[in-house]
């Protein structure tokens, strides 16, 4: 029968005892988590982190989106009228796609981790400023997209204001009132 | 996945580890090891994750050994000369060159997955997951093991249905290269979890959340209470008098309603109640 490697720490006998964040009088004195007042999340970190995202939802939403595109094409007549239309339709279906994997993944992750993956990786999370709560699927959707396009179609203008911002807050940061953070612990 | 037996070492009916004010499980069953087998789309999702990071350094590395080769055949050019006279030659030296390149990177791959089993348990997209390799005679994973694994993830992951198949049949979630090295991947939503605490740590939040008797929370307060605890404790742009702490404080016991039993001064309770509205508001 299969058994896991035993480490003492990890005992069920070991873990649960109120005196173990207590002290010997019985009183118990809470401090805030270390790393908990996080910084601002360093620029380089956070366009690392977006790529490593940017190539997992590319590497989910290809397989779906390619086998559409590739029926269209095949259904197409040669003439140009219906082939156009092939080609507008599979990228129609290739862009909503991708954005109901971005919506999924973005949502999900940032409902219920405070971060996706690619910020996890880099101990970065994302909190709203005003509620202190994570975002939900629709704010996170909003500055996936609406946000990071304002960032984009300034020239970029709104991502490289995060290297000179006091807080280091991009534009789509605050426009969707967001505040991203390293938190020190791990 | 729910039928899948619980490692030896485990208790038989731990519970998930979620935040709610009213469970009755003691400080020993909420934090107790949950080692079960994983389940299929953690391991798929945690797969993605390592390949997005393989990705990202393999946009570098291409960049980088792009460059180097610029480098080498400008060097080299006299001794190449004579293969770009023909069509056919530089054809098949331009492919050997990728071949080397896609060869190196792949090591490269191997190696990631090779030094993070080896020395963690656990692949950074596995530990973003609660996910850990372990070796089914109880002893640390070997080197062979590691080796082993990666050898049959071309089997596995490479014709895509036999390690899906695998893991869907066999007990322990074991894909064809677990089988072969006799190891299993193992999950633990504790683990998982245990970055998602803001203000006290997870052993602190549970073993209090077990001991205090809680009041079912209203929305209004949480989000009301939320806000200022953020502001004061994470952010620290707002700085409150005595008195608005105090007014907090009192609100604050009447739903934790035996604090100063076990003697909870202010910045306890207002941290410890920080938190349970900040799970609450997760779940």
């Amino acid at each position: 029968m299969a058994s896991s490697p035993s480490d003492p720490s990890l005992d069920p006998g070991n873990l649960g005892a109120i005196s173990e964040i207590g002290d010997e009088a019985g009183q118990i004195k809470l401090d805030v988590k270390e790393g908990s007042q996080n910084e601002p999340a360093r620029f380089f970190a956070r366009f690392a982190a977006a790529m490593i995202d940017g190539i997992i939802v590319s590497i989910i939403s290809t397989p779906v989106s390619l086998p559409i595109g590739l029926a269209l094409g095949f259904s197409t007549s040669g003439d140009p009228t219906t082939l156009t239309a092939a080609i507008a339709a599979s990228t129609a279906s290739a862009y909503l796609v991708f954005l109901i994997v971005m919506f999924m993944y973005f949502g999900w992750f940032y409902k219920n981790r405070g971060a996706t993956p690619g910020k996890l990786i880099f101990k970065l999370k994302v909190y709203h400023m005003e509620s202190g709560r994570y975002i939900g699927y629709w704010h996170a959707f909003g500055r996936e997209t609406v946000g990071k396009f304002a960032s984009t179609i300034i020239l970029f203008l709104g991502y490289l204001m995060a290297i000179f911002h006091p807080e280091k807050r991009a534009l789509h940061d605050l426009i969707f009132k967001t505040r991203v953070v390293r938190s020190a612990t791990d | 996945m729910e039928s899948s037996p619980p490692l030896a070492t485990s208790l038989p009916e731990a519970p998930q580890v979620t935040p709610s004010g009213t469970s009755p499980n003691s400080a020993h069953e909420s934090l107790s090891v949950e080692s079960r087998a994983a389940p299929v789309h953690k391991r798929i999702l945690a797969y993605f994750v390592d390949w997005g990071i393989l990705g990202a350094t393999g946009y570098l590395f291409v960049f980088l050994s792009a460059v180097l080769m610029a480098f080498l055949v400008n060097f080299f050019s006299d001794q190449l000369q004579p293969l770009f006279v023909e069509e056919m030659t530089a054809i098949i030296f331009m492919v050997f060159v990728a071949l080397i390149i896609l060869l190196v990177y792949f090591s490269l791959v191997h190696l990631y997955f090779i030094y993070y089993h080896l020395n963690r348990g656990a692949t950074p997209g596995k530990n973003l997951f609660g996910l850990k390799v372990i070796s089914l005679d109880g002893r640390p994973l070997s080197r062979r093991q590691c080796i082993l694994r990666e050898c049959l993830v071309y089997v596995d992951v490479g014709l895509f249905l036999p390690g899906l198949i695998s893991i869907l049949a066999t007990q322990r979630n074991q894909r064809l290269g677990d089988l072969a090295a006799g190891t299993m991947v193992t999950h633990s939503s504790q683990t998982e979890e245990q970055n998602n605490y803001l203000y006290i740590t997870q052993k602190e939040y549970l073993i209090l959340r077990d001991v205090l008797t809680l009041e079912p929370l209203s929305s209004h307060l949480s989000d009301e209470y939320l806000r200022f605890a953020y502001s004061y404790f994470i952010t620290k742009q707002v700085v409150p008098s005595s008195d608005e702490l105090e007014r907090w404080e009192t609100r604050v016991r009447r739903s934790v309603i035996n604090a100063d039993e076990h003697g909870l001064d202010q910045q306890s309770v207002l941290l410890f109640f920080a938190e349970h509205c900040f799970q609450n508001a997760r779940s």
